[in-house]
């Protein structure tokens, strides 16, 4: 291998290495905040929070990163690529972060109070979540568009299940009037990982991007 | 080879008095067709 390539592919690996670590803090951070919230631990909540600035911190190292492989290396064809999905799978994971940390937060705002009923729904949709971060971040690294695909498709369970639990909280609003604050927290709750799920499907739209060149839209 | 890509609508890669790939430049140098063109243009040999 020439020295050029050398120094790319290493350049590349560390980079890769970082999304790696950016991708399990992003899930965990999610794992936690399910934990928070079902648990009512407003301790764990406030520490998903404060822990949001390190998923940020490492935002800008490999934004940083790529961008002097791109002026110094100057790479072509599926090297630019990879590293063009790589800054977009990176602004994801971060905002995948920010909506970890705002479950957290809306756990904090419920103030340990008991839930009116058990968040099965909302539980099962913070499962379905990590797996998808965790499955995207694995496609990612081996550049392999049909598990790309594949994980989207997942998002769809995240959908059906947000249906429900909207379904379940306006029924729980009707039966408990004097409850409507934190009916509404859980709402917000439920918007959120439906909008994280939105943003692992386009980290999967970017890695098949990555292995393809082709834009396509998956879950229309 | 860069600047090829910078002045250049159309690109050809030839190898061994073959031509692999001829196509638009941004199309060889963003997401060539053949393999040998990718391996040529991302210094994989010289």
């Amino acid at each position: 291998m020439s020295t050029t390539r050398i120094v790319f592919e290493e350049a590349k690996t560390r980079l890769f290495q970082e999304i790696l670590k950016m991708g399990t803090m992003a899930e965990e951070a999610l794992v936690r905040a399910n934990v928070a919230l079902k648990n009512q631990d407003l301790d764990l909540a406030r520490a998903v929070k404060e822990d949001d600035r390190l998923i940020d911190e490492l935002q800008y190292l490999i934004e940083d990163e790529a961008v002097v492989i791109i002026a110094t290396q100057q790479p072509v064809a599926s090297d630019l690529r990879v590293l063009m999905t790589a800054l977009k799978v990176t602004a994801n994971l971060e905002r995948i972060g920010d909506f970890a940390a705002h479950l957290a937060k809306l756990a904090l705002r419920m103030e340990g109070k008991p839930h009116m009923k058990p968040l099965l729904g909302i539980e099962k949709m913070a499962e379905i979540g990590a797996t998808m971060i965790r499955e995207t971040v694995s496609a990612f690294i081996a550049g392999d568009a049909e598990a790309a695909r594949q994980t989207a498709k997942m998002d769809d369970s995240i959908d059906d299940l947000n249906r429900e639990v909207v379904q379940d909280i306006l029924v729980l609003m009707k039966e408990f009037p004097d409850r409507l604050e934190q009916a509404t927290q859980l709402l917000k709750v439920a918007t959120n990982l439906e909008r994280l799920g939105d943003h692992v499907t386009n980290i999967c739209e970017w890695i098949v991007f990555g292995a393809t060149g082709q834009h396509i839209e998956l879950n229309e | 080879m860069q600047q090829a890509g910078r002045i250049s609508e159309t690109t050809a890669f030839f190898l061994h008095g073959e031509v692999v790939e001829m196509a638009p430049t941004k199309d060889i140098f963003f997401n060539p067709k053949d393999p040998r063109t990718e391996a040529y243009i991302s210094g994989r040999f010289g």
